[in-house]
């Protein structure tokens, strides 16, 4: 009746929460190296990889990739390519994005939690 | 054997409240008590398995909103949280009847004899 | 994600409020860019904006202004042609410098816009926390 611990839905939710993560990680790579000559900007997509991984009913840790793709902005005078609001969206986007998910996670475990406690 | 009706306490996990325009609101609070409570007949039994099945749907609807946030399909937040906060309370509803049930029937059971 | 579309959206008008500003300082900049007689003047340039479908804003053209200018009589310039006039852009000064203000007043607004999404989603999130 309960969900298991682990199953499905708690690989999904962990995959994203590690593609948030590494997304979170190339924003502030992107931010640091704002100013760097011949910079080329990284965006991450594991939605993709999810959604599909999702599709053929079968969440394992193996399928979840995040991929790392190099953006396509248009570079500035000096070749670099990052533009700052963007990356700043991003990053709070993901920051949200990440809260929920963390709180999805550890709202599955106090419903079993609940279910033992009283016993 | 099986446990006689109890009285119109019955329970539905998080019956959502309907705004009716010719009764009062007052029933909100007793989310349960309203609906259930004019057939005094209902098998104990039959409402606790009601309720647990209805709070196994909004268990996996809070599943798949969850996932639907994972693959960034969400259209608004609140939809997610609203729906856990939902799929928590009446898990504590549903045990806590679960318990006093048990309960009761211990009671019972050292009556017997 | 569905659920962030205020960011996009106001991540839309910071990057056409930030291509006005790049426009008007450029106009500004090029106020007193003095070309010979027989060359257009220096245009200046107008950001055209249009509203998108799915919510926000985006740069559609840029607009140059007038080519003919105003002919300036300076005769030690020297671009100056035989009758010693220069063509000179016509721009306003005090216009564009009325609009800086107003695009960095846009630009501040789309700022505060994303504060508001920040603390909507955050209310969000906290629903049914510690239930």
């Amino acid at each position: 009746m309960l969900v298991s611990a682990s199953d499905s839905v708690a690989a999904a939710l962990g995959g994203a929460l590690d593609g948030l993560a590494l997304r979170q990680r190339v924003a502030a790579d992107n931010i640091a190296n704002m100013d760097t000559p011949n910079f080329t900007a990284a965006t991450v997509d594991f939605e993709s990889s999810l959604r599909a991984a999702l599709a053929d009913g079968d969440v394992t840790g193996a399928e979840l990739n995040p991929a790392t793709a190099l953006s396509a902005a248009t570079p500035g005078v000096n070749g670099n390519n990052v533009d700052l609001a963007t990356e700043t969206m991003t990053a709070t986007q993901s920051t949200f994005q990440y809260q929920l998910l963390t709180r999805a996670v550890g709202d599955r475990y106090s419903l079993i939690t609940t279910a033992i406690g009283h016993m | 054997m099986s446990i006689g009706a109890i009285e119109p306490g019955g329970f539905l996990p998080f019956a959502p409240p309907t705004i009716d325009p010719v009764t009062t609101p007052t029933a909100a609070p007793a989310a349960g008590a309203a609906p259930v409570g004019a057939s005094a007949g209902v098998d104990f039994a039959s409402m606790l398995t009601t309720g647990i099945e209805r709070l196994e749907g909004l268990q996996d609807r809070a599943d798949s909103l969850a996932v639907q946030a994972a693959t960034g399909d969400l259209s608004q937040i609140h939809d997610y949280t609203i729906t856990a906060t939902e799929a928590a309370v009446s898990t504590q509803l549903t045990t806590a009847v679960r318990n006093k049930a048990l309960e009761a029937f211990q009671e019972i059971m050292r009556i017997a004899i | 994600m569905g659920a962030f579309d205020m960011l996009g959206i106001a991540h839309s008008s910071l990057t056409t409020h930030q291509t006005w500003l790049d426009t008007l300082s450029h106009n500004i900049a090029n106020a007193s860019t003095a070309r010979p007689t027989d060359q257009a003047a220096f245009q200046a340039q107008f950001v055209m904006a249009e509203a998108q479908d799915a919510g926000g804003v985006r740069v559609s053209g840029l607009a140059l202004g007038d080519p003919e200018g105003r002919m300036v009589h300076q005769p030690d310039h020297p671009l100056a042609d035989e009758n010693g006039y220069v063509r000179m852009p016509d721009i306003d000064m005090g216009a564009q410098m009325s609009q800086l203000i107003m695009a960095q007043r846009g630009f501040q607004a789309q700022t505060s816009v994303i504060r508001n999404a920040q603390d909507v989603y955050s209310s969000a999130l906290s629903i049914g926390r510690n239930a």
